[in-house]
């Protein structure tokens, strides 16, 4: 009897336990799911900013010291390798030949550059483009803003492309940021240094340098460091740039570019970054300039 | 003695009970019925919740379609975090975007939800200097994770945009 009494107390005892532990399982359980409900989060933007993020105020990128203009090579016009296509003046090339492509020519390709040609990746409707781009770039934040994550790192676009294995092309597109510079000789400057940049990781790459976009009357009535004059200028500097290096300037601004000079409202939301419909424009122009290997 | 024993075993069954019932009370912590979490996984749509709150006007800018393939440019998110995902962006005039995440499960989310919550401060610190009149959007970016999913969107609208994710994003 007395053996008989002592094992229902220990079945009763053992019963209790078995129904605490499932308590707190249960319990905890429930936590978890209610940790997987979470309220939406707000966000601050920090309250001092790095220099290099604020507007670029004219008056900081002058030169310290003056320095002699740099002595402009003539642009070969011709050479015994190609002909300048008769439709295609506009078009500066050293000893290439422009030839239609698609868009598998984009496979060893890296492009580079501000809002606006990152506008042109993400409407491209081309998936899996290699692309260091963000807002805001410039031709000095090239080397200084350490914007991309690769591999765990984050590295500058200048890091980043040293990084890119095998690629064979590069195209450009800076500027648009660049227009309230007081010296178009600093932007050309330093410009020419990410050509060399480019040269120094791959000295066969074939350099596309689009030409800086037009922008809107309205666009330069809203923010007045916007200016076509300087625009036209830069461009031509860009020009003369990519025939000393041996880079192509492809005038893209030509197709987007009004009777009146500025860029017309159909191709843009803001008067600056084209819509998704203009980036095909852009997409069919590089598709019909693309270059023979070297 | 046996009635003892049995008076005993009686007590701790009672004790035992009510152990039960206190630890499963306090985890309630009397939240409405509605707010229980379910044991069973919700599925959701995220093309048709994207389209939906697409078509309800929240949005200054022209959003388009990106190839989810740009996940990693845009926010350093690789295919292999996500099962799916729609992802629409401004035309770089504004920092309007909607993105919408399926992860596989409730952890991959919560990665996906940190990595989405670095990419609007960063996007807040380059947008205060390239357009600062677009940082209030980010600065009120909603970003919210239902089990296995994930929404971020950056719009003009934010209050009617969260008022939406709310009701379809449970």
């Amino acid at each position: 009897m007395k053996i008989k009494d002592y094992l229902l107390a220990a079945f009763t005892i053992l019963l209790a336990l078995s129904l605490s532990i499932a308590a707190v399982l249960f319990a905890a359980h429930e936590k978890r799911m209610e940790l997987a409900q979470k309220e939406p989060v707000s966000f601050q933007t920090p309250e001092n900013l790095p220099e290099e993020l604020l507007p670029t105020e004219p008056t900081t990128e002058e030169p310290t010291t003056t320095t002699e203009a740099e002595t402009v090579t003539e642009p070969p016009t011709e050479t015994e390798s190609h002909s300048i296509p008769s439709d295609d003046s506009r078009i500066y090339f050293t000893n290439y030949t422009f030839q239609t492509v698609d868009t598998s020519y984009f496979d060893d390709a890296v492009f580079i550059g501000n809002s606006r040609l990152q506008g042109f990746i993400l409407y491209s409707k081309i998936p899996d483009l290699r692309a260091y781009t963000y807002v805001g770039m410039t031709v000095k934040s090239y080397f200084t803003k350490a914007e991309f994550n690769i591999n765990g790192t984050q590295m500058t676009a200048a890091e980043a492309l040293e990084n890119t294995p095998d690629f064979q092309k590069v195209y450009l597109k800076l500027g648009i940021n660049e227009l309230g510079w007081v010296s178009t000789e600093q932007f050309i400057d330093s410009y020419s240094k990410i050509l060399e940049h480019i040269y120094s990781c791959n000295p066969n790459a074939i350099i596309f340098i689009n030409s800086v976009l037009p922008v809107s009357q309205a666009a330069i009535e809203k923010d007045p460091t916007l200016s076509q004059e300087k625009i036209i200028e830069y461009n031509k500097a860009i020009q003369e740039m990519a025939a000393k290096y041996g880079a192509c300037y492809l005038d893209v601004a030509s197709i987007f570019t009004g009777e009146d000079g500025y860029m017309p409202y159909e191709y843009s939301f803001d008067g600056v970054h084209l819509n998704a419909d203009s980036i095909q424009l852009w997409l069919k122009y590089l598709l019909e300039h693309g270059i023979e290997e070297r | 003695m046996k009635k003892q024993i049995t008076r005993h075993a009686f007590l701790l069954l009672m004790i035992a009970t009510m152990f039960m019932a206190l630890t499963a009370c306090s985890n309630n912590n009397g939240n409405s019925t509605k707010e229980t979490t379910s044991l069973v996984p919700v599925e959701l749509n995220i093309t048709e919740i994207s389209q939906s709150i697409l078509d309800s006007g929240v949005f200054a800018d022209e959003l388009s379609q990106v190839d989810s393939s740009y996940s990693e440019m845009l926010m350093n998110i690789t295919k292999e975090e996500y099962v799916s995902a729609m992802i629409y962006m401004g035309s770089g005039a504004t920092a309007e975007r909607l993105i919408l995440f399926e992860a596989a499960d409730n952890t991959a989310a919560a990665a996906l939800e940190e990595k989405c919550a670095s990419h609007v401060k960063e996007q807040a610190e380059a947008y205060a200097g390239y357009l600062p009149a677009e940082v209030d959007k980010l600065e009120h970016a909603i970003l919210k994770t239902s089990g296995k999913y994930v929404i971020l969107c950056v719009a003009e609208d934010y209050s009617k945009a969260e008022e939406m994710i709310q009701e379809l994003f449970v």
